[in-house]
């Protein structure tokens, strides 16, 4: 299936990228940077950040990374850094960078206005490790929103009777604003989830796993505790 | 340790290959590409092939019928009349999806050479 269908990418980052400038594009949502029109690094308080990614799964010690951060952070050479204290191979550097990078801009690129403030010549203190067709990145994006909405449509709700202390699924409680359903909206529903379990890939992990109910009533029972 | 580009150059040294790329499953975006793709876009052979990869591992008469999460999944080989298309899931220690894929021509592939090399070239990426 070709990708023509999709819309084709809107706002500040086509024109940017058509102009192939340097630097970096930020919004309350989050930020993207470019380097000769392409997005070397996206960051979004939604998504887990390469630091977090590296951490939580034992990869890398935090000292370790606090001690990159402090040794090659003014140069922005940290991705460099951490290859050259063989701490991570090249290859490594380049899948968690890529990965988060991935997952931060499937939450900036919907929020990007063209208020968002564009800063020329702007860099990441990570370094150009490696980066990615911004239109290819868009139309990337959209594929997994579009794969998150057919997976919500085909995802029967949460079966509380197979589970007798679950809270009824699919009413909201009055307390709550029906938006904060798990199921309401995919992007909330993916940053919630992101949160929850720290997770870098939510949507395509729910994916992996469908059709697994025990995982989606354990989700929204995680979800429950934290609003 | 190689990069992506060092391993996607590797592949092209893979008999018979015609086209490698490295592809991020959670979106099917390509984060690499060398030679051609097929139909000369490696950006739609990155999707159309996230899709497959996708449809094996939710599906549980391929992957045990366990809560899975697609880390037991290792190739999956298609193979056309005119060519063979091969896609190795790339092992991480952090939490990310990525596949080598490596599209080949039928008379000059072998595919289980091709499968032995993009396996090594799998690991190689990851290598510490």
């Amino acid at each position: 299936m070709l990708s023509s269908g999709l819309p084709s990418q809107p706002g500040p980052l086509a024109r940017l990228a058509a102009e192939r400038v340097t630097g970096a594009l930020t919004d309350p949502g989050g930020s993207l940077y470019l380097v000769d029109g392409a997005v070397c690094f996206a960051e979004s308080p939604d998504a887990l950040s390469l630091e977090s990614l590296l951490v939580s799964c034992g990869r890398l010690s935090q000292r370790s990374w606090n001690l990159a951060l402090r040794e090659a952070g003014a140069d922005k050479r940290v991705g460099q850094y951490l290859v050259e204290q063989r701490w991570l191979g090249q290859g490594e550097l380049e899948l968690s960078h890529l990965a988060t990078l991935i997952n931060a801009a499937f939450f900036v690129l919907p929020l990007l206005s063209d208020s968002a403030r564009f800063v020329p010549g702007a860099t990441h203190w990570l370094g150009l490790v490696r980066a990615v067709d911004a239109g290819a990145l868009y139309r990337a994006i959209e594929r997994r929103r579009a794969r998150l909405d057919q997976l919500r449509a085909r995802t029967p709700p949460p079966a509380p009777l197979k589970c007798p202390d679950a809270r009824p699924a699919l009413v909201p409680l009055p307390h709550r604003r029906p938006g904060k359903a798990l199921h309401e909206n995919p992007a909330t529903a993916a940053r919630a989830r992101s949160k929850v379990l720290g997770h870098a890939f939510l949507p395509a992990h729910v994916e992996f796993t469908y059709p697994d109910t025990a995982l989606l009533i354990r989700l929204r029972r995680a979800l429950e505790a934290r609003l | 340790m190689p990069g992506i580009d060092e391993v996607l150059a590797e592949a092209m040294g893979i008999p018979g290959v015609l086209g490698a790329s490295l592809v991020d499953a959670s979106s099917g975006l390509a984060l690499g590409t060398a030679g051609q793709g097929p139909q000369g876009d490696h950006e739609a052979a990155a999707a159309d092939t996230t899709e497959v990869v996708l449809a094996v591992t939710r599906n549980h008469s391929f992957t045990g019928g366990a809560a899975v999460d697609g880390s037991s999944l290792e190739d999956v080989i298609v193979t056309v009349g005119g060519g063979f298309h091969l896609m190795r899931m790339v092992r991480t220690e952090f939490d990310s999806q990525v596949y080598l894929y490596v599209w080949l021509d039928r008379e000059q592939g072998n595919l289980a050479v091709a499968r032995h090399r993009l396996r090594g070239l799998s690991e190689l990426l990851v290598l510490a």
